[in-house]
């Protein structure tokens, strides 16, 4: 509890209620100066700029100087009348009582002033539990690691920013979010009230809509300007964000609202949040899909963003049993066992193109998965051979945005069904069930065979080829993946990020691991935005710690170099989390495409590595993990050293801290 | 005069072999300054970005046949670009590269089966 007792003339009108952060801006350059610590008894005066105490007499000092007054004028604003805390609840202290409420675990942050309430509040009132503050080194991390927690564990985290400069830094993030359809809590600091803004900073660090620049890529946002509405809106907020489909949203936590003293506190009621419960597809649809399932002589299922939990990869495993249909898995999330004989990912495109009826589960792009862009004719072709009856099932009718394209182009399905894929397979499984004679049953049953043979058939071209060039220096990527999935297989293992496509690394531990479990592979960043990969994969290490599952990360080292400072967070979290790097020591995809440029335009090939390639000098990552108090061995070159590295790094990652192995890779 | 028969062929043949070491280095230099690497892999094991072209080499005519023509996702190798000459040596690197060992030798390829 915090009262806020003034001291000094100007202010000394005894109003409890309204004390304003102007004047607690001047208590703090009160403080610098020594005042406070004078006017609180027993009180030690703090840094007011790292809030760590201040050195007590005898203390020596420890690096630089302390900041002249006029230093402290700059940044604070001239000195005022120092306010005393005495004990009462705030604002911050209310918003704290509603994030319990949601049991929100976690606020992933780089700690910013227009939300030090929030976060004093954190620390202090909630004893930083539900939610614990995690230090991140960059607001698009902090959005990252929120991001890949929920992948991990299916539970929303909150993450803080300005609502100006650090929503800047995060806004790259939440688009990667939004196109992932996961739910982010993104809470903007801000101070509306323009005349209790204390200096030029607190202006510069001001919006009257900060949301603004992100509602492009928000499911909500909102900006309360009362505690009770404050609670509405984000309990609101909570909702909507995690009813599929699902995406961030933002809301604005104002600095006055988190500072002002807070005296009746049993007048504000947080509301109760309801369950959510996620749309299902019309029972008249889903009935015609079925019969059009049932009677196809070669159906086809293509899962993307399907399913969001093992109930999601059982239900499709039991729909595609029924039909005997094989499933081609996009590989944003793990719809599917890799390891099931109707898994036929691999034999994708001779599938969709004999395909009599095609059914896309939460597919985002179903147009883009029927035809195909033709580079020689500058125009499309349709992949599928003969008419093919088309469906879709998801929920991407239902919530579109104008401006980003991540709406793709129009397909025009046979069969629409709006409505999430996990929540409408139960009933499309039953009306497939009562659609299904015996003599059905054993026809679709006569399709196993050939599907067992395929499947056996590309694995085994998959091994064979993962043994070619298997000595070469630098190292494939198949044998970085497969020494890798030795290292790991013992262990209930997740391989939590692996850069913007799995293609980055060929698809080797698509082809090759046995991925059986949905929280075994976690998908990509879907937005394309590169820096996505280790803060993920911390955020999803950190979920997977409670869970008790080893987290691995194929770590791209153009995406690594984003957002480097994810890794301290990692060390300083003790998040055991084991990263590889995948060091192709270039941008890969665009070194191949600017080349293809020169290809196609005759000319010089050699030049075109400029901008694309990061090996002058070479970055040693494990130089930079290790000074950020992370164990790291490599570069490592020679592939025979791969299996012994890892296998001392998985001892460290079990001990429940980050290790990182630096591996030389060539591009895919 | 047999045994010097035989020592002269010997030394034609590491003549010979050296000559072609010599190409396929060439060769081997051309693949990667030519950016053949960044899709198809130092060995020419192939990636998801480009097609195995080593070991079952096509032969060097259907190459450069194949390069200056195709209008597909592999782009297309004028002579403006690369001479056939160069990409002979190409051809002869890919040749010289050993074949891949079995799967089932390698200890990380082996027993991974799991439930297929």
């Amino acid at each position: 509890m915090i009262v806020f007792q003034i001291v000094g003339d100007e202010m000394a009108r005894k109003s409890t209620v309204d004390v304003n952060r102007r004047g607690f801006l001047g208590s703090l350059a009160a403080a610098s100066t020594g005042a406070v610590a004078a006017a609180v008894p027993g009180a030690q005066a703090a840094d007011p700029v790292t809030g760590k105490p201040a050195p007590e007499a005898g203390d020596k000092p420890r690096g630089a100087m302390p900041p002249s007054a006029a230093e402290t004028a700059a940044e604070f604003g001239a000195p005022g009348k120092a306010v005393v805390s005495t004990a009462v609840s705030c604002g911050s202290d209310f918003m704290v009582d509603v994030l319990k409420s949601l049991d929100i675990d976690y606020l992933f942050a780089n700690t910013a002033s227009s939300f030090r309430g929030l976060q004093e509040s954190i620390v202090n009132y909630a004893g930083n539990k539900k939610p614990e503050f995690i230090t991140c080194m960059h607001e698009e991390s902090s959005v990252g690691m929120a991001h890949g927690y929920f992948k991990a564990s299916g539970k929303m985290q909150a993450m803080a920013c300005h609502g100006t400069v650090g929503l800047q830094h995060a806004s790259m993030a939440l688009y990667n979010a939004y196109c992932d359809r996961v739910p982010v809590l993104a809470f903007l600091g801000n101070l509306a009230v323009a005349n209790q803004r204390a200096n030029a900073t607190d202006w510069r660090h001001s919006a009257q809509d900060p949301a603004a620049m992100v509602r492009d890529f928000t499911k909500w946002d909102d900006q309360p300007l009362s505690l009770q509405s404050f609670a509405e809106s984000t309990v609101r907020g909570y909702k909507l964000a995690m009813t599929p489909p699902m995406a961030p949203v933002a809301l604005v936590a104002d600095a006055e609202l988190q500072e002002m003293e807070l005296h009746e506190r049993a007048k504000l009621v947080i509301p109760r949040l309801t369950a959510m419960s996620p749309p299902q597809g019309e029972t008249g649809a889903v009935r015609e899909a079925a019969k059009l399932l049932v009677a196809a002589e070669h159906p086809v299922i293509i899962a993307d963003r399907l399913a969001r939990t093992q109930a999601g990869m059982d239900r499709l495993v039991e729909l595609a049993e029924l039909l005997n249909a094989p499933v081609i898995d996009q590989a944003t999330r793990q719809n599917f066992p890799n390891t099931h004989y109707l898994c036929q990912s691999a034999n994708s495109a001779a599938l969709v193109r004999g395909a009599d009826v095609i059914l896309g589960l939460e597919v985002t792009d179903f147009w883009g998965q029927i035809n195909q862009y033709v580079l020689a004719e500058h125009g499309f072709s349709s992949k599928v051979k003969g008419p093919a009856k088309t469906i879709t099932l998801g929920t991407t009718d239902i919530f579109m945005k104008s401006n980003y394209q991540d709406f793709q182009r129009y397909p025009a399905v046979d069969i629409s069904i709006t409505g999430d894929g996990e929540a409408t397979l139960p009933s499309l499984i039953e009306e497939v069930r009562r659609g299904l004679s015996n003599d059905r049953k054993t026809a679709l049953g006569a399709r196993a065979d050939g599907f067992r043979k395929a499947h056996a058939a590309s694995f085994e071209a998959a091994r064979a080829a993962a043994a070619n060039g298997w000595d070469t220096s630098p190292v494939s990527t198949a044998r970085l993946c497969m020494e890798l999935w030795q290292a790991i297989k013992a262990e209930d293992w997740a391989l939590v990020s692996v850069g913007a496509s799995p293609g980055f690394v060929s698809n080797w531990p698509h082809r090759l691991w046995s991925i059986e479990k949905q929280y075994q592979y976690l998908g990509v960043s879907s937005g394309g935005g590169v820096g996505y990969g280790l803060p993920a994969a911390v955020g999803a290490g950190l979920a997977n710690k409670k869970l008790g599952r080893f987290s691995v990360n194929i770590q791209c080292d153009g995406d690594f170099m984003y957002a480097p400072g994810a890794l301290w967070s990692a060390a300083h979290h003790r998040v055991p989390l084991l990263s590889v790097m995948h060091n192709n020591r270039a941008y890969g995809a665009e070194a191949m495409l600017v080349q293809h440029m020169a290809n196609r335009r005759n000319r010089p090939i050699k030049p075109v590595d400029i901008g694309t390639v990061i090996d002058d000098p070479p970055i040693n990552y494990a130089k930079l993990a290790q000074g950020m108090g992370v164990y790291a061995e490599g570069p490592i070159t020679d592939p025979k050293d791969l299996a012994p590295a890892l296998k001392r790094a998985v001892a460290v990652v079990k001990r429940g801290e980050p290790a990182l192995v630096d591996v030389v890779t060539q591009m895919r | 005069m047999n045994k010097l028969i035989v020592l002269a062929l010997l030394a034609l043949a590491s003549t010979a072999n050296a000559a072609d070491r010599s190409v396929a280095e060439r060769g081997r230099k051309n693949y990667v300054e030519f950016g053949c690497v960044k899709c198809h892999g130092i060995a020419g094991q192939g990636s998801v970005s480009g097609l195995k072209l080593a070991p079952d080499v096509l032969p060097a005519d259907a190459i450069i046949t194949f390069l200056r023509g195709t209008t597909g996702p592999m782009p297309r190798y004028g002579a403006e670009i690369i001479s056939d000459a160069q990409i002979i040596e190409i051809h002869a690197y890919l040749e010289s590269r050993p074949k891949p060992a079995s799967p089932d030798s390698i200890a990380a390829l082996k027993d991974i089966r799991g439930k297929r």
